[in-house]
């Protein structure tokens, strides 16, 4: 189970950057789970460990609590540039990458992907923001959307032994050209360790690609009527993650593969907890 | 951009009798003797200017002509009786089921009309002058000649045939739809060739109006304008046709993808303009029917086996899918339709998983086109689903990096046009045999 649990991290990761030794044990059978707990739509603060109650295919676990302050982000920019964002929605969407970028702390890594039909890496993970700024300026708008294709690739993007990664996708619209089919792409989410965030143009079409990744990674989908608040959105997706919780427990009594169920609450409370919905262990 | 059916039921409407309407009609037939297929020429421009009103009544005066071409003493005519102008009213299975009315001439212009005709008929018959003229309208479209392409928001569409512009799944305007198509298939459905099956007309029997089919339908996937009733009414014609039922199924096959659902989902126009467009499922449905269809007529159409290969997939059955692609993949050494075919077949292995069927597959396809992203990001995908971290970002990363993958070469991002890659060759079978009617 060690070495083929895609959620294992070592403890050197985890302490990387940090004068401090955290909390987190320095076993690699961990699974982790990015938690995020909000009570009447409030982000609920100041938990501890003893607060969670996790279960694993329905086997209460013990957990242990991260302290996040330790960990640096991977931000992963994943931004449709396809033709209809050209013009206002662009500059929107420069603003926005540029305001969250500059919210980013001296340990955080970011990378920009796009997609149109076709998917470009314009910069890996760095802690050179300003690489990744101009990176940015680079983006001309043209060709189709390849939503679920440029999801798979930041998603295997993702993949960091070093902090939390969070992916933050922008869509104005919906898939019209990719190759991979949505479900290929939400099975690689289920081993990733990711959480993802979508923020897409309200339309009459659910944005359910990004409400199912979402769901699976433990982020959410959030539906804008216009480009021109984008920036805020982006920081509000930043702030609430920095206000998450890491939870980490050794899975105990549970199958060493195949789909793992989670199912994260807090003890005492009507708390909404967003966590990804499970693992995929082994094969 | 899409083609809808009629917005209106069909009402009498009067036909206005003008005193240039034989002059008119002569000098379409002029236009359609003059223009040489394929060239825009002086003719073309002439007859692409002309409004709907002018054309329809050149359409209705043309039949009566076919009619005194096949009986000079005829002298009662009928057209069909519609709402407007190329109204949708003749989207049927037989036009002559319609309901018609009396066209009212007068006795000089009765007279013009019987002279016309008489030259007609010494001149190659009234078929030539059909199938000479159906290739006139189709090249006013094909060398843009006619209308503007391009929408304008400020014009509202004044007829109950509208064409939706699309671009990147979205509704970006909508406009008039243009009428040389229809004058085409109008004009079409006149003709009765020697060895006509039937006493009226019989097109379906014709070999030039078969090959207009093919050219239309052909140029008009070529450029993504999809007239749903163009495909369905080549289908009527030719049933036994293996390129036409290929080329309809290849036109369904793309009604049933993204980029036109998402607007069908998403447009604020009535359903019922879309009437000849269903769902993603039927649509599916109807390409698997009609690539069926045309293999059971072609067996060695590998290009219709992988489509089915790839439409049985979309449609959950991947066992059969599987089967259809292995053998598709087998049979060709074509580049492009390998490629393809392998694409869909790893694809459809990893469905089932069959892992290392998929991966082979996927790497065979690489290894024809090395820019292509689309393999990449699937080997990557594959990679990632087994827990393969670093494999699946090795899979991607050289395809990803490149100084512009924007120009990268990769078949899938044509793969809804591709069908219609031999266009020229169509086209030109189709001027060829225009040119050869005889004189």
């Amino acid at each position: 189970m060690k070495a083929a649990l895609a959620v294992a991290i070592s403890a050197a990761a985890v302490v990387t950057g940090s004068a401090q030794q955290p909390t987190f044990s320095s076993r690699v059978d961990a699974v982790r789970v990015d938690v995020l707990v909000k009570d009447r739509g409030q982000i609920v603060r100041g938990l501890r460990p003893q607060d969670f109650e996790v279960r694993d295919e329905g086997v209460l676990q013990e957990v242990d609590l991260v302290r996040l302050e330790q960990i640096p982000l991977n931000v992963i920019l994943g931004l449709d540039v396809s033709e209809s964002v050209a013009g206002e929605r662009l500059d929107h969407l420069l603003g926005a990458g540029n305001t969250l970028l500059a919210r980013l702390a001296g340990d955080d890594r970011a990378a920009l992907l796009t997609f149109s039909h076709a998917v470009r890496l314009r910069q890996a993970l760095t802690r050179d923001i300003t690489r990744v700024r101009q990176a940015l300026e680079d983006v001309i708008p043209a060709g189709q959307t390849s939503l679920v294709d440029g999801t798979s690739a930041a998603i295997a993007l993702s993949g960091s032994d070093v902090g939390r990664s969070l992916l933050i996708l922008f869509s104005d619209g919906v898939d019209t050209s990719s190759f991979l089919s949505p479900d290929v792409v939400l099975q690689s989410a289920r081993r990733a360790d990711v959480v993802a965030y979508g923020v897409a143009m309200r339309s009459r079409i659910s944005p359910t690609f990004l409400k199912e990744l979402g769901s699976l990674t433990g982020g959410s989908v959030i539906e804008i009527e216009s480009t021109k608040d984008l920036s805020q959105t982006f920081l509000g997706i930043l702030d609430e993650f920095r206000e998450r919780y890491l939870l980490s427990y050794s899975p105990r009594g549970v199958p060493a593969t195949g789909w793992h169920r989670l199912d994260v609450r807090v003890k005492g409370r009507r708390a909404t907890v967003s966590a990804r919905a499970g693992y995929q262990a082994g094969r | 951009m899409l083609w809808t059916g009629s917005a209106t039921g069909g009402q009498g409407s009067a036909i206005d009798r003008t005193p240039d309407r034989v002059d008119r009609l002569s000098q379409w037939l002029d236009a359609v003797e003059q223009h040489e297929p394929g060239a825009a020429d002086d003719a073309l421009l002439r007859v692409a200017s002309w409004d709907r009103m002018t054309l329809w009544r050149v359409w209705v005066d043309a039949g009566t002509i076919v009619s005194l071409v096949r009986d000079p003493n005829v002298l009662v005519f009928y057209a069909p009786t519609e709402s407007e102008p190329f109204s949708g009213a003749l989207r049927v299975q037989d036009p002559r089921s319609l309901r018609s009315r009396v066209i009212s001439y007068g006795w000089n212009d009765v007279k013009r009309l019987q002279l016309i005709a008489k030259e007609i008929a010494g001149r190659g018959g009234e078929n030539r002058v059909l199938t000479r003229a159906a290739s006139l309208h189709a090249d006013i479209v094909m060398l843009q000649a006619g209308e503007s392409l391009t929408p304008d928001p400020s014009r509202k569409p004044r007829s109950s045939q509208i064409v939706v512009f699309l671009a990147d799944g979205q509704q970006t305007g909508v406009d008039d739809a243009g009428v040389h198509w229809e004058m085409g298939r109008r004009l079409l459905d006149k003709v009765r060739p020697r060895n006509a099956r039937k006493l009226g007309p019989d097109p379906g029997a014709d070999e030039t109006v078969r090959l207009w089919y093919l050219a239309s339908s052909a140029y008009m996937q070529a450029v993504e304008q999809l007239d749903g009733w163009h495909f369905e009414r080549a289908v009527q014609l030719f049933p036994r046709d293996p390129e036409i039922l290929f080329l309809a199924a290849c036109a369904r096959e793309m009604l049933s993808g993204p980029q036109i659902q998402n607007v069908l989902a998403s447009t604020t126009l009535s359903r019922d303009l879309f009437n000849l467009i269903g769902d993603e499922g039927d649509e599916l449905g109807k390409a698997e029917r009609l690539f069926r269809q045309s293999l059971e007529l072609n067996s060695k159409q590998t290009e219709a086996r992988i489509r089915l290969g790839r439409v049985l997939g979309r449609r959950g059955r991947h066992q059969d899918a599987i089967a259809e692609l292995r053998r598709a993949t087998m049979e060709t050494k074509n580049r492009l339709l390998q490629y393809y075919g392998q694409m869909f077949l790893g694809a459809e292995a990893a469905a089932l998983d069959l892992e290392d069927e998929s991966r082979r597959a996927y790497e065979r396809a690489a290894s024809l086109y090395p820019d292509a992203q689309s393999p990449h990001l699937a080997m990557g995908a594959l990679a990632a689903r087994t827990g393969d971290r670093a494999g699946a970002l090795s899979a991607i990363q050289p395809v990803l990096t490149g100084d512009d993958p924007l120009r990268a070469d990769d078949p899938w991002w044509s793969y809804y046009t591709s069908q219609a890659r031999d266009l020229v060759g169509i086209v030109e079978a189709l001027h060829e045999a225009v040119q050869k009617a005889p004189q």
